[in-house]
């Protein structure tokens, strides 16, 4: 039943014609205030499996082996994937940075570690606490490289371009002479922590396979152009859940794919 | 996988046997000790429940004036004890300041005691770290170390202990109940932590199936009831350990400080009391000069152990503060936000 949409005509609710300020009821308010809305990690279809990645304990290397007999022989561990199991080739390159907003993809392309806990293999089993254990029991080994943190860390990174086109460098005026004749300098050091959103749903992805379908279900502010392209799905058709059930929330971007490999 | 075993005595001495074994250890609500195993720091082969255990859960008020409060009473229930706010409200203030309400309503008074230290290089398995492998070296040194210890640390081991409750208990001469294979002793909370020196690993003195059984406050303790605090400066106002705290109490007479009671948080491997910095008050008005005097001498060894000089000035500026609130009075009701050293006039603003 879609709410109604009483906008209130008070002068402090009043904002130019947008929705900002006005009490307005979410479609799911009432289902999430009962605590009776599904979130993506909510679904458990029959015969479900579980997936949990096991990640690097370096910042910056290669993987240079993973114990997968381990892994395979613990009870409950159905497959371990590595990058081994990438069919080739994937339809579309996960390096490649195709639109501005897009992150470079882990998605076990290679055995690079690129960052302190990046996923370096999946281990899919029949319970959460088996998919764990074969994670935990993979006991990767590195060729570690010292890691590249910092902006002075190393030399700058100059891309072609940023944002949609625009260049990466402009240059203008004399900085160092106007510093030189102000008539007051400030020289400071200014950092903040890393700042991430917690949304109250947790990041997860249900994916179902029926015959030739597979739904995945997952928040995503915009599920479209998220998994067919990088994934191996040629001729398979794919549904994604309705977007409006999980919201937006910075971390949901498409571009930010949590496709399963 | 670790798998351990898990029982769970109905006495008292059937609990200290069965954790006198090697790689065994007390569970009482868990509030770290599961955190520990669930990360890969701490491995028991063997837990021992001691939360159906008889009568540890008592607060007793005795005739000559101590208290004896029994291992397995909760923070929470302890905090919001009326009479034991009344008698020793820098503890209750310390005991809020700590966690948050879910946990101070499991944790307990002895898992409190012997809760392990929140460096983040122990808590990493894959960091170096001696106090969880012996020898294996000790990232904090060269990494981020803003919150570790500026007094009493070696080059093995920089940690800091994180209890809040233990800081007012050591200005105190509280004193542990401690029921072990040889019967039953006493240790003054002062003495119970260890000092990292060349064998971090062993954060306190028990022995394997030492079993803290009560926690006892003498009856001197009473005497500080009005005039103490427990303030705690940190990086947050809610839900996060001390950069540094202090526990004061002092009795004064007229003006002057008659005793003087001193003790130091989140600067060093266990509650640091302050004893030569509290025989230079007696006698003497607490005014500017000789607080700072005072501070001065409390953090007189004190040495950063990394990116922490800082600490050191912290530390002596809350030890001002915190004698200072001390010597205006316990306020008539516990802060609202406890231990928050912000408050611009001591006791007033608002109430618990």
């Amino acid at each position: 039943m879609a709410p109604e949409l009483t906008l209130s005509q008070s002068p402090a609710h009043a904002r130019h014609g947008s929705n900002i300020g006005q009490p307005l009821t979410r479609r799911d308010g009432t289902l999430k205030v009962k605590g009776e809305a599904r979130y993506a990690a909510d679904n458990h279809p029959p015969g479900m499996l579980y997936a949990v990645m096991a990640v690097s304990s370096i910042a910056r290397g290669r993987v240079t082996s993973l114990n997968i007999a381990a892994a395979r022989s613990h009870q409950g561990v159905v497959d371990v994937m590595t990058p081994a199991h990438k069919p080739p080739p994937l339809a579309e390159d996960p390096d490649a940075k195709t639109n501005p907003f897009m992150f470079r993809l882990d998605l076990l392309q290679n055995d690079l570690v690129r960052y302190a806990n990046q996923p370096i293999a999946v281990v899919i089993a029949e319970t959460l606490e088996a998919a764990t254990e074969g994670a935990a029991l993979l006991s990767p080994q590195y060729d570690a490289e010292p890691a590249r943190v910092g902006l002075d860390a190393d030399e700058s990174f100059v891309p072609s371009a940023v944002g949609v086109g625009n260049p990466a460098v402009i240059q203008r005026g004399d900085v160092e002479a106007g510093l030189a004749k102000a008539s007051k300098r400030i020289d400071a050091t200014y950092e903040t922590p890393a700042q991430y959103h917690h949304a109250m749903e947790p990041h997860a992805i249900v994916a179902t396979w029926d015959g030739d379908m597979l739904s995945v279900d997952t928040p995503s502010q915009g599920p479209q152009p998220l998994p067919r392209r990088r994934l191996w799905l040629k001729g398979h058709d794919l549904r994604t859940a309705d977007p409006r059930h999980h919201g937006g929330a910075p971390g949901r971007q498409a571009g930010q794919a949590r496709a399963a490999p | 996988m670790n798998n351990f075993d898990y029982v769970r005595p109905a006495t008292i001495p059937e609990a200290v046997a069965a954790a006198s074994e090697p790689g065994a250890a007390y569970l009482a609500a868990g509030t770290n000790l599961l955190d520990l195993m669930k990360g890969g720091i701490a491995g028991p082969t063997r837990l021992v429940d001691i939360t159906r255990l008889p009568g540890l859960d008592r607060i007793e008020y005795l005739a000559d004036g101590s208290a004896r409060i029994g291992a397995m009473v909760r923070n929470a229930d302890l905090a919001h004890d009326l009479d034991f706010i009344s008698s020793y409200p820098a503890i209750a203030e310390a005991l809020l300041s700590g966690a948050s309400a879910q946990l101070r309503n499991a944790a307990t008074v002895g898992g409190n005691l012997l809760q392990r230290t929140r460096c983040s290089y122990f808590y990493d398995v894959a960091s170096a770290c001696n106090k969880r492998e012996p020898g294996a070296g000790c990232s904090a040194r060269d990494g981020e170390n803003r919150l570790h210890a500026v007094l009493g640390w070696s080059d093995a081991c920089i940690a800091t202990h994180p209890s809040d409750f233990c800081v007012p208990l050591v200005a105190l001469d509280a004193v542990a109940e401690i029921e072990g294979r040889g019967g039953r002793r006493k240790i003054a909370v002062e003495e119970l932590h260890r000092l990292p020196g060349d064998s971090p690993e062993r954060d306190s003195v028990l022995e394997p199936g030492d079993l803290i059984v009560a926690l006892w406050l003498p009856a001197e303790a009473r005497s500080f009831a009005t005039h103490q605090r427990y303030l705690k400066v940190r990086e947050r106002t809610s839900y996060a350990f001390a950069v540094a705290s202090a526990a004061a109490a002092v009795r004064l007479e007229g003006g002057t400080i008659r005793d003087a009671r001193l003790a130091l948080g989140g600067v060093a491997a266990k509650p640091w009391r302050a004893r030569s910095a509290e025989r230079l008050l007696a006698g003497r008005n607490p005014d500017a000069t000789v607080l700072r005097a005072t501070a001065e001498e409390a953090l007189a060894e004190a040495k950063p152990s990394g990116d922490n000089q800082f600490k050191i000035e912290l530390a002596k500026r809350i030890i001002i503060r915190a004698l200072t609130l001390a010597a205006a009075g316990t306020p008539e009701r516990l802060p609202a936000l406890p231990a928050s050293p912000f408050s611009t006039i001591p006791g007033a603003l608002h109430g618990a």
